[in-house]
């Protein structure tokens, strides 16, 4: 299951990264190319300038006839450094004398070309094709920078540069940051390329334990990596995550195992009662017993059932519990009223203290139900002649209720186990109920924000259950 | 009694209709919340069973507007659900009483029986009596053939509730409700042991019983022998 990398976000955002940088960086070329140029230009501009002018001085000091001169000496003096015997210009720098009708004085610079540029200034000029013009080095030139000064009288003077040296210097310059650019844009791609790919094998290797885990590994983990990175971290968190499936897996194949013992013997029961019954009854009375007790199988699975669902719906938090204020010690006293007739059959001392104004908020029919739970459970394992005390009282903002026996108690270690769900503690399930009644009791107290504990009693067992305080005076 | 079942699951509803004619019933019934709240406008019923959930009409809405139209029959909802802020938004909304699927038969027909044939006492009533034995709601004293019968608070009130309802059988479930106002099914037999004591007291020292248990269904209290 490989990812081609040209579809990937990685290779997306390499690429786009790559352009970005590089754009930036061919501005940043562009800038530093210009500046240079014109830094060039402005040094031959000044050149110019100042060769015309030490020409005019020589005029204005010493007349046409020594300017002449001095142009002829410079034009020698040009072709003796150039060693140019041809009859085309030469040098790095050209020179013209204009007289007032437009005719050559003096120069070496092509009349044509002088005609073409009649006015004064800087001016950049390209030769034409059939004027050859070759610098020190040889070279052909093909375009000057030419200044042009007038001279008063109508007579001009042009000194013009090739510039042959500058241009090839802008040439180097410029394959120079062409080089550079693409070096650049090389980098980025082939970098976001490298990373983009090591990414992509953190992914895949996720994706490949993913792949496994569905497959029905479920004991697979995602290899955390050498180094402690963000990937590190994703990787700890999904193995995780992982465990808790794996955690929650093991208790839903737990829950579901003991549903199915629990309901497959009743259910079997159920069965092998109405079927006796057809072969065995001979009366409509004795129909109507087996009926009954058939009714009686059937309520007590779906007690179970209901039991269930309200659990889970309490643990999913789908039933929403109403805020109701519930009166702690009438609570206990109603239950009291209800078991008290039982307690006194069984030769129970029940009873129930506790300061008033020990208030909660939450769901009456659910805490009932959880304090019948905790009283039932008394009531069944406190022998004759024993007691259970109900008390309720304030800790720290926390409302309490304790159950406490003078039964067998619950061994230490056992004391977590059954508040799980068909937990029993005698494995033979002989006795009656359907081992939901603590996790029932643990489920409601949760839901309301509490805490149930079992702790000992010296003898016996005391149940304590706390709760977030609602006081009186609160709305 | 004429009773209107408005439900739409065909075989619970021919199970109950069945149920109800065996006990003498009359029995009208539809599948259509719409044509339900016609009927149940039109007809003359002693109770209506409406399920909660129904095409067309909703159970709740029906008995909106029935209470609203000053239609004042006694309703019992059905459900499939067990979540309290039903039952509490099923009585809000107008109905006298609640059960929550699966039920046994017995169950609804106890409570269709408490609700359609609730006597029309004053409420000033100062005494119950079933042949010998006699409550008086004003002393509190309980009395049968004359010999006074001493009670627990619970007790009376259990004896209270039952002669209330004499002739006609209560569930355990009903007793819970009403004489203690709890709605969770206790996993010991608590409310057998109630009944039992008060039957103790009331029956044991004469010669015919009056209270008597009703197998798989709950308590009746009558003089008939």
């Amino acid at each position: 299951m490989r990812t081609r990398l040209r579809h990937t976000t990685v290779f997306r955002l390499a690429f786009t990264y790559a352009v970005l940088f590089g754009v930036a960086v061919t501005a940043i070329f562009v800038a530093v190319f210009y500046a240079t140029q014109a830094q060039l230009r402005a040094q031959i501009d000044a050149g110019l300038r100042g060769e015309a002018d030490a020409l005019a001085l020589v005029y204005q000091a010493h007349g046409l006839e020594a300017l002449k001169d001095a142009v002829s000496e410079r034009v020698r003096a040009a072709r003796k450094l150039t060693g140019s015997r041809g009859p085309e210009d030469a040098g790095q720098r050209f020179y013209l004398l204009v007289g007032p009708q437009g005719e050559t004085l003096r120069g070496n610079l092509a009349v044509r070309l002088a005609g073409g540029a009649a006015a004064t200034g800087f001016a950049d000029i390209r030769l034409p094709d059939d004027v050859h013009v070759v610098d020190p080095a040889g070279d052909p030139v093909d375009s000057v920078r030419l200044h042009g000064l007038a001279l008063g009288q109508g007579y001009r003077l042009l000194v013009a540069q090739a510039l042959n040296e500058s241009q090839e210097l802008e040439r180097t310059l410029f394959a120079l940051l062409a080089a550079a650019l693409a070096a650049t844009l090389l980098i980025a791609s082939a970098g976001g390329f490298l990373m983009g790919r090591g990414v992509l094998r953190r992914i895949a290797a996720i994706s490949a334990t993913a792949g496994e885990i569905m497959g029905g590994d479920l004991s697979r983990r995602i290899p955390p990596g050498r180094r402690n990175d963000e990937f590190a971290e994703l990787a700890r968190r999904l193995n995780a995550m992982l465990e808790r499936i794996d955690a929650l897996m093991a208790s839903m194949r737990e829950v579901t195992d003991n549903i199915a013992h629990d309901l497959r013997t009743p259910l079997t029961r159920l069965r092998g009662r109405l079927e006796v019954t057809l072969l065995d009854a001979r009366d409509s009375a004795a129909y109507r017993e087996a009926m009954a007790e058939a009714i009686a199988d059937a309520d007590g699975l779906l007690r179970t059932f209901s039991a269930l669902l309200t659990m889970a719906q309490l643990h999913a938090g789908t039933r929403r519990l109403p805020e109701e204020r519930i009166v702690l010690p009438e609570l206990c006293a109603d239950m009291v009223d209800l078991y008290g007739a039982l307690a006194e059959e069984k030769s129970i001392d029940l009873q129930t203290a506790g300061s008033s104004g020990v208030t909660v908020r939450g769901d009456p029919e659910l805490l009932a139900q959880a304090l019948g739970n905790v009283l039932d459970n008394a009531l069944k394992y406190t022998p004759a002649g024993g007691r259970i005390r109900i008390s309720t009282g304030l800790a720290d903002g926390t409302a309490l209720v304790c159950v406490t026996d003078t039964g067998p108690g619950i061994p230490e270690q056992a004391r977590k186990r059954v508040f799980e769900r068909f937990v029993r503690l005698d494995a033979a399930r002989s006795e009656t109920g359907n081992g939901l009644g603590l996790a029932m009791v643990k489920s409601v107290v949760d839901a309301h924000g509490g805490e149930v504990v079992l702790m000992d009693a010296h003898p016996g067992l005391e149940v304590r259950i706390s709760l977030p305080s609602a006081p009186e005076g609160q709305p | 009694m004429n009773l209107l079942l408005i439900e739409d699951d065909a075989e619970t509803a021919s199970y109950l209709v069945r149920g109800f004619q065996e006990l003498g019933h009359v029995v009208d019934r539809c599948a259509d919340g719409r044509e339900g709240l016609l009927m149940a406008g039109a007809g003359q019923y002693d109770v209506l069973i409406v399920d909660r959930r129904l095409p067309g009409v909703d159970g709740l809405q029906i008995v909106k507007t029935l209470r609203g139209a000053g239609v004042a029959t006694p309703v019992l909802f059905l459900t499939t659900m067990t979540a309290i802020d039903d039952r509490v938004e099923g009585l809000a909304a107008g109905g006298d009483d609640y059960l929550v699927k699966p039920f046994s038969f017995e169950e609804l027909a106890a409570r269709v029986n408490a609700l359609g044939r609730r006597p029309p006492l004053p409420p000033q009533e100062t005494a119950l009596r079933v042949g010998p034995l006699e409550m008086d709601l004003v002393t509190r004293t309980v009395s049968r053939d004359g010999v006074k019968i001493e009670l627990q608070p619970v007790e009376f009130r259990l004896l209270e509730y039952l002669l209330r309802n004499r002739g006609r059988v209560v569930t355990r479930t009903m007793l819970m409700e009403r004489v203690w106002s709890f709605q969770f099914e206790p996993r010991t037999s608590v409310v057998e042991t109630n009944v039992s004591r008060l039957r103790a007291k009331i029956d044991k020292p004469f010669d015919h019983p009056l209270l008597r248990t009703v197998r798989g269904v709950g308590y009746v209290i009558d003089a008939t022998e």
